[in-house]
């Protein structure tokens, strides 16, 4: 398997300003900045093959944007190697740039007032596609993602599913042999983030796409992913199978229900976790209580209110990876 | 029909290549093709919005009128420093075109900042502030045609027409647009400060004076003292405003050519100041993580 992308020891670290509470620290803040160093990412190791889907995943503040932003060479690294695609990202950032794809969040590729096809022939432009194969390629991506409707319609009036559809096709324009995406799937509804993960795993097969995928939704790291690398505190503390992951955790489900009464459940796989009078949380194991029998017991023994069915929360997650219970 | 380049780019983009043709003029040829669609694309943006910044601007006649009461007064004796009521109606016209076609490229700028949305451009193939530029620049342009055709108007109504205007309106014309770029360059200059300072609004506000006075927004710098009119005609601001405006009413070949070549020199220095800005904006959001 070739090797796409390759962190090797890689440490980085930020200064960040320390403001002290009350006047005499705002004042003093004018003449001397204190500032103190943060250690983002520690001794990382990572590799990422050509066509895999990787899942990286950790809490908020664990590292992720650093690393992200290293492997693009947003960042340079304190110490360690990292290439991407053969090259080293921070010195030849403008030449990896056409190499790789981007959807984050925070930075759309669309401008809002514009119909999508106008921001699809100025990243075509923008990315020296030349015109015959940006014509080829837009046609393309409109059949891959199912936009035709949609192209001549300003993005703002898109609806969220609709913008990420084209989000999406717009970070393919130029043929990205990577693709980072954060949280596509974010503030979508059922059907659609389905969608959207069928179309992720049909740009993956089809085009050997790798996919490099930041999010915190189990759903899209057990539908999408063969393997996972969960980072804490900037380092590396789980890179393994998403079969092994989904064996030891994901495949468990958190119950949240209010009651009029004081609820007991007796069944194997389910395990309170919290119980008040009017209320439970409630930690069942898909492979010994499927969620189909243990929801109806729960409506047969008491008087069920209202009821939320989570997946774990990544910061649980990490504790038990932790805790060594994975 | 596909060109040999476009042939050749292709195959190398499938591959995993990128679509650059690298010789000289492949790389001229490029990089007009992306900033060119860049600033096409700003100008269709704007063109949304072109009737709601219209109706907004028509204030524009409100700023001409008053100045025309002002300017009857002084100028009732005859013309000063060579300037008539006509010409100096026609001159405020132009200069106040340019100043509000420019907008606030730093807002958008300063936002990028706060937001940490900046840094995701450094992964994009082309160096932020150049594409800002152009984005904005193209917008200008847009808003800057409705604004001379407004003061124009009612330059006209109010004094009626400007004598030699054709000719005068083409040497300026050029002019006009590389003011207008100066002042683009000024306020990217501006947004890019943000990466050093929260809010940068009070920097624009003491540019823009500086251009009131300085740029002769209001009142031509040949009514300065002559030692202060010799400093401020050399400064960016007077190639803003002062001189576009001057070549308009007063069209003269030989000092649009200095004009145009003062300009481009103004362009020159200013760009390079955004791009070292920018490079120390860089290598602090190195520092700080982005």
């Amino acid at each position: 398997m070739e090797e796409v992308i390759r962190l090797h020891n890689i440490n980085k670290s930020f200064r960040t300003a320390v403001r002290g509470t009350g006047l005499r620290a705002s004042v003093r803040s004018l003449v001397h900045r204190e500032t103190r160093s943060i250690h983002a990412v520690r001794d990382l190791d990572l590799s990422v093959d050509r066509g895999e889907v990787l899942a990286f995943i950790g809490p908020n503040g664990a590292g992720k944007s650093t690393t992200i932003k290293l492997i693009t060479g947003i960042l340079f690294p304190d110490s360690g190697d990292i290439t991407v695609l053969g090259l080293d990202p921070h010195r030849r950032r403008r030449e990896l740039a056409y190499r790789i794809g981007t959807v984050f969040g925070q930075k759309s590729q669309l401008w809002f007032h514009l119909p999508p096809l106008d921001s699809f022939h100025l990243l075509g432009n923008v990315y020296d596609v030349p015109p015959a194969t940006l014509r080829q390629r837009i046609e393309e991506l409109v059949e891959v993602f199912e936009i035709g409707d949609l192209l001549d319609q300003p993005v703002r009036k898109l609806s969220l599913g609709e913008r990420i559809r084209c989000e999406m096709a717009a970070s393919l324009i130029h043929h990205p042999e990577i693709l980072f995406l954060d949280e596509p799937t974010i503030g979508l509804d059922v059907v659609v983030k389905s969608r959207i993960r069928d179309l992720i795993r049909d740009m993956n097969r089809r085009h050997n796409v790798t996919i490099f995928l930041t999010s915190h939704d189990v759903g899209d790291i057990e539908k999408l992913c063969k393997r996972a690398v969960v980072i804490n505190h900037g380092q590396v503390v789980w890179n393994d199978t998403v079969k092994r992951l989904k064996y030891s955790l994901l495949n468990r489900r958190i119950i949240d229900v209010k009651t009029d009464g004081p609820l007991t459940i007796d069944q194997e796989g389910v395990r309170i976790l919290k119980q008040g009078e009017y209320t439970a949380k409630l930690e069942v194991d898909l492979d010994r209580a499927p969620i189909e029998e243990v929801v109806p017991r729960l409506f047969r023994n008491a008087g069920i209110q209202d009821i939320n069915i989570s997946n774990i929360p990544t910061e649980e997650i990490i504790s038990r990876i932790y805790e060594g219970s994975v | 029909m596909r060109s040999r380049n476009d042939d050749r780019a292709a195959a190398g983009g499938r591959s995993g290549r990128p679509f650059r043709v690298n010789t000289a003029s492949g790389t001229i040829a490029r990089l007009a093709r992306r900033y060119g669609c860049i600033l096409r694309y700003g100008a269709r943006n704007q063109l949304i919005y072109l009737r709601s910044f219209i109706m907004r601007n028509f204030f524009l006649i409100v700023i001409l009128f008053v100045m025309h009461r002002l300017w009857r007064v002084i100028l009732a004796d005859g013309p000063i420093v060579g300037f008539t009521l006509v010409q100096m109606l026609w001159y405020l016209a132009v200069t106040e075109a340019i100043e509000l076609s420019r907008g606030r490229l730093f807002q958008d700028i300063q936002d990028d900042v706060r937001t940490g949305a900046v840094v995701y451009t450094l992964a994009r193939p082309y160096p932020y502030p150049a594409f800002e530029f152009a984005r904005w620049f193209g917008g200008a342009l847009v808003r800057l045609v409705p604004l001379l055709a407004i003061g124009f108007v009612s330059a006209l109504a109010l004094v009626g027409p400007l004598p030699r205007f054709a000719y005068g309106i083409s040497l300026a014309l050029p002019s006009i647009v590389l003011g207008l770029a100066i002042g683009t360059l000024w306020v990217l200059l501006i947004g890019l400060l943000a990466f050093w300072s929260e809010d940068v609004t009070p920097f624009y506000w003491i540019y823009q004076k500086i251009v009131f006075i300085f740029g002769g927004m209001f009142l031509p710098i040949d009514y300065f003292p002559e030692w202060l009119a010799a400093i401020s005609r050399v400064l960016p601001t007077a190639f803003q405003a002062y001189w576009p405006a001057r070549l308009a009413v007063a069209p003269d070949a030989a000092v649009a050519m200095t004009t145009y070549a003062g300009q481009l020199v103004w362009i020159a220095g200013l760009a390079g100041a955004c791009a070292l800005l920018f490079a120390a904006a860089t290598k602090r959001m190195h520092a700080h993580g982005g």
